[in-house]
């Protein structure tokens, strides 16, 4: 975790980022003055322009804090800024033990670089109070330990946490783990009772839409919240053209690398990715594609000024694309310095893996 | 009579993986290498950045005035700022939700409460104050 260290000096930054103050310690404000007053406040036409249906746990840890000490944004920034930097801990672990038919001194090489690019996009929004770097490395980790591992659902509690998280923390969050549940669901298609747990992140998520909706929350997305009007209806050709523009210039370059990195792997080195205990990269992939679908889909048919929408949020919301294309990365480069080496014990598993998903190594359609 | 070796392709794209994807990985960590240097910096130079450190000051020091002189419980009316005004809209209902006031928006308000800009005494200091109204 040392290599994390550094970038997390960020936290020493001045509090004074935009959605940090106007969204995530704004909820925690009304958390911490108690039920009925949050309660109040979530429906209150006042507070539209912070994305009172945003989920609640990026605001809960300073809420905790609030009400026990005087509100300080300082300190408000420091919890947020330790809770994401739990997540990436957690990412990196998951990164580490999953790619356990590397060296060591390999794997804990790659579950590095994949948590230092948490900070690639939105370098602030690690230790800047946001929720971004949160949800996407906790979406992350759960995507390591679900899709890239060759025996997902054997340890499940930490990746159904972590998905939890991700579905709690932010929208996109809950979007992104329906997603995952979809994948997880397919792959353990043998097994439906015990791929039906990777649903219940996802039902924590619906019901804090749910119980918003009632107290009255409403969304940007949906038209009905605090968004910025476009002063011209830009037609849809025009708004994807301006979105996958965007897309290009934060994730293009790196998307392309991980994709002939992902190509060169499957045509050349896929018996030795099955002998280094990894899934096929196709479930990570698949989860990265419906991802950045449904991101562009967002932009595309939400009513936002979309210049103003992609300048203000497109660096924050790529992040768990960049995350997952550097996981895949991370998989082939073990595969490519280890690959071919008989994965030996798992070091955090206590007896022989049972292979109960359909693209576990062994099941594998390649 | 000279022998070459020949490597196999799948060394070669074993390689070439290794260095693409090191390479990708490497790229995305410029963001934290940024973040280190500014964290460095912020904690060596004291006026590094100083737009930063004035919106702090600015926070803190409406936020302790708005606690000192709005009562909690109290039903607030934001007055819109001349200048920056959805800036200040913003901050100054984060602080009265802080404080567990209601905002309102309609004429049914104890206090009406903006900001007005003031001159820094120094580079970090506070540039400016908030303005209670008793309406109620």
């Amino acid at each position: 975790m040392l290599p994390l260290l550094p970038p997390f000096l960020l936290v020493f930054e001045p509090a004074y980022q935009w959605d940090a103050h106007s969204i995530w310690w704004l909820h925690a404000g009304y958390f911490a003055n108690g039920g009925e007053y949050a309660r109040a406040a979530i429906g209150n036409p006042a507070l539209l322009f912070s994305h009172t249906d945003y989920p609640p746990l990026a605001s809960a840890p300073a809420a905790v804090v609030w009400s026990v000490v005087e509100p300080d944004f300082r300190t408000a920034q420091v919890v947020s800024a330790l809770v994401t930097f739990s997540a990436i801990a957690m990412l990196v672990y998951l990164v580490r033990r999953t790619l356990h038919g590397a060296s060591a001194r390999l794997a804990w090489a790659l579950a590095a670089g994949v948590g230092l690019a948490c900070w690639s996009t939105a370098s602030y929004g690690v230790a800047g109070g946001l929720a971004d770097a949160l949800w996407s490395a906790a979406f992350a980790g759960a995507v390591v330990a679900l899709l890239l591992g060759a025996d997902p659902l054997r340890q499940p509690l930490l990746p159904l946490l972590l998905l939890t998280v991700s579905a709690v923390s932010k929208n996109e969050g809950l979007v992104a783990a329906v997603g995952v549940a979809v994948l997880v669901t397919l792959r353990a298609r043998g097994e439906p009772r015990r791929a039906a747990l990777v649903w219940l992140p996802v039902l924590a998520g619906v019901a804090w839409a749910v119980l918003a909706r009632l107290l009255g929350a409403r969304s940007d997305i949906t038209g009905d919240g605090s968004g910025r009007v476009a002063p011209v209806d830009l037609g849809a050709v025009q708004r994807f053209q301006l979105t996958v523009s965007a897309l290009w210039d934060v994730v293009g370059p790196l998307l392309a690398g991980a994709a002939v990195v992902a190509l060169l792997g499957t045509l050349f080195l896929r018996r030795q990715r099955r002998a280094t205990g990894l899934s096929p990269d196709g479930w990570v992939w698949a989860a990265n594609g419906y991802y950045l679908a449904v991101l562009v889909w967002t932009y595309l048919s939400g009513p936002n000024d979309i210049e103003w929408w992609l300048t203000t949020s497109v660096d924050r919301v790529t992040l768990p694309v960049i995350q997952l294309a550097v996981v895949s990365c991370a998989g082939w480069v073990a595969v490519a310095f280890g690959g071919g080496r008989e994965v030996g014990p798992h070091p955090v598993r206590d007896e022989p893996p049972k292979p109960v998903l359909s693209g576990a190594t062994g099941q594998a359609g390649d | 009579m000279t022998l070459t070796k020949r490597r196999s392709p799948t060394t070669v794209v074993r390689v070439v993986v290794a260095l693409v994807g090191v390479g990708c990985l490497l790229l995305t960590a410029g963001g934290a290498v940024k973040a280190a240097g500014r964290g460095v910096a912020i904690l060596h130079d004291p006026e590094y950045d100083l737009p930063p450190r004035q919106f702090q000051a600015d926070y803190e020091t409406l936020w302790r005035q708005f606690v000192e002189q709005v009562p909690s419980g109290s039903r607030v009316a934001i007055t819109p700022p001349q200048t920056d005004a959805e800036h200040w809209q913003q901050r100054l209902t984060e602080f009265a939700v802080l404080n567990g006031c209601v905002v309102v928006q309609g004429a049914d308000r104890d206090y009406s409460v903006g900001v007005v800009q003031v001159k820094r005494k120094r580079p970090t200091g506070p540039g400016v104050r908030l303005v209670v109204r008793k309406v109620g």
